[in-house]
């Protein structure tokens, strides 16, 4: 069950999650202008959490909106879903991780060449490495 | 070798369970325990590296929401947590085990594992009359949780009860009932209190400790500097009308159905440490001032006790002095005046109490 199988609903009142945006999304651009100049000078990859700030629903589609949409877009299947987007400004990444059942679990900016998520881990390489060689060993075995 | 040799790392990998997944679970950690996003792939190698930890939990005093409220974590799920970081050796309301087996399997955990388990405790403990007044197996909670720390690596004391004795030492406290930390002292202990804590924060704790390795850094009542150095009031979503001056004077008034500041109404938002206007419950779907009620406070000691839920911090006996400093600090003299006002429409609701 869930919020929405309850036929009761709100007519009036702002509520916290309100639409009117609170002017954080303005600060957060500032915040994302920062991190991405330093990594436009070679720093290090930059994330800003978006989950543990006051942030309306009306500050989120804002920020949505300023950021825009680019070239890339991506989905991993790694213990639930999470979907990763390029804003319009090359190098600003919009991260969303879900959990198991599809909930939204955290929510983040980062900045740099290439999300984290995306990456395959060194480890995770080295174990497929030993896993590639048995295409060889058993030619004719159905995958599995 | 056997499953619990194994680091984290590679029993997932087994499983084909990648490293993005530590990656995704300690995103999602690092982003409710305010850890800077920057050490996500840190911990991710940490938390692979390290192996499943023994937990026992023991429930005292308790009315179970502490569990109903850790069963809804979102982030990181408990399923997550149990199924693939820790070894939930012993818990009364979840383990399939029953009587004698479930005891059979608290001492073999705790044999086994003797100075490396996590303990988790919820629920007060009574010491009057030798503490007669809960016992599980033929013990009582107090030579049970002796018996259980003695091996302890570290404690968490999840709820109100477990950190400060909670409803269960409500005046007139019958039972004598007390927390954790006023009975073993020679144990690390972290308290996680709430009537319940929030969920996230109770999963957070526990990740922490096996991402790091140690507890997390706490405050003056030992709680967790991550979730508990805010007051509600600092992050709530209504602080903006209470520095207006604009506040709810009843339930039903104008000011309430705007969402106004709750302040008057008996909010103990100012004096109350907990992440509830960030985290939320629920997955995040509200938290009482969301609902239109008050803070409680649940989250200090002897909340019960501090007098009405709804009489205005200023004119009650919550620390009064920091509750007066807040309503006069932020320049709201209007909020101060109309707060003192307003005392009569208090005790109405109160019943004058």
């Amino acid at each position: 069950m869930s919020l929405k199988d309850i036929p009761v609903h709100f007519d009036s009142g702002p509520g916290p999650a309100g639409s009117e945006p609170t002017g954080m999304a303005e600060a957060l651009l500032r915040e994302v202008a920062d991190h991405l100049l330093t990594v436009a000078q070679g720093g290090e990859r930059q994330v800003v959490e978006l989950g543990n700030l006051p942030l309306s629903e009306g500050d989120l589609r804002l920020l949505e909106e300023r950021l825009g949409r680019g070239e890339v877009e991506a989905k991993i299947s790694a213990s639930g879903l999470t979907e990763v987007y390029e804003t319009a400004f090359h190098g600003v990444w919009w991260v969303k991780y879900f959990d198991n059942g599809d909930r939204p679990a955290a929510q983040q900016l980062e900045i740099g060449t290439v999300p984290m998520i995306l990456e395959a881990h060194p480890e995770d390489i080295q174990a497929s490495a030993e896993r590639f060689s048995q295409l060889f060993e058993e030619p004719v075995r159905n995958s599995h | 070798m056997k499953e619990h040799e194994l680091t984290l790392g590679e029993e997932l990998r087994r499983q084909g369970i990648s490293r993005r997944s530590f990656l995704k679970f300690c995103a999602g950690v690092a982003s409710t325990m305010a850890i800077p996003a920057t050490m996500v792939p840190a911990m991710a190698a940490s938390l692979a590296q390290a192996r499943r930890q023994s937990v026992i939990w023991m429930s005292y005093q308790e009315c179970t929401a502490c569990i109903e409220s850790l069963t809804r974590s979102f982030a990181p799920t408990v399923e997550n947590l149990i199924f693939n970081f820790i070894s939930l050796d012993y818990q009364h309301a979840l383990q399939a085990a029953a009587g004698r087996q479930a005891e059979e399997a608290l001492h073999n955990a705790m044999e086994e594992n003797r100075g490396k388990y996590l303990v988790i405790v919820d629920g007060s403990i009574p010491l009057k009359d030798d503490g007669v007044y809960s016992t599980v197996d033929g013990h009582t909670n107090l030579e049970s949780l002796r018996e259980v720390a003695a091996g302890a690596a570290a404690i968490v004391s999840i709820g109100t009860c477990a950190c400060y004795g909670g409803v269960g030492a409500a005046r007139p406290n019958p039972t004598g009932a007390v927390g954790v930390d006023q009975i073993i002292t020679d144990k690390p202990i972290v308290n996680v209190p709430g009537c319940p804590p929030i969920p996230e924060v109770m999963t957070g704790v526990l990740t922490s400790f096996l991402t790091f390795g140690q507890l997390p850094e706490v405050d003056h009542l030992k709680r967790p500097l991550a979730f508990f150095s805010d007051t509600i009031h600092d992050r709530c979503y209504r602080r903006p009308f209470y520095d207006q001056g604009k506040f709810a004077k009843s339930f039903d008034d104008e000011g309430a159905r705007k969402g106004w500041c709750l302040y008057e109404l008996g909010c103990k938002g100012p004096i109350a440490h907990n992440a509830c206007a960030t985290l939320k419950f629920n997955q995040g779907v509200s938290w009482p001032v969301q609902s239109g009620h008050g803070c409680l406070g649940c989250s200090e000691p002897d909340f019960w006790d501090k007098d009405s839920f709804y009489k205005p911090l200023s004119a009650g006996q919550w620390g009064s002095a920091e509750g007066i400093a807040i309503a006069a600090a932020a320049g709201v003299a209007l909020g101060a005046a109309s707060a003192v006002m307003s005392r009569k429409n208090q005790d109405k609701i109160s019943g004058g109490k």
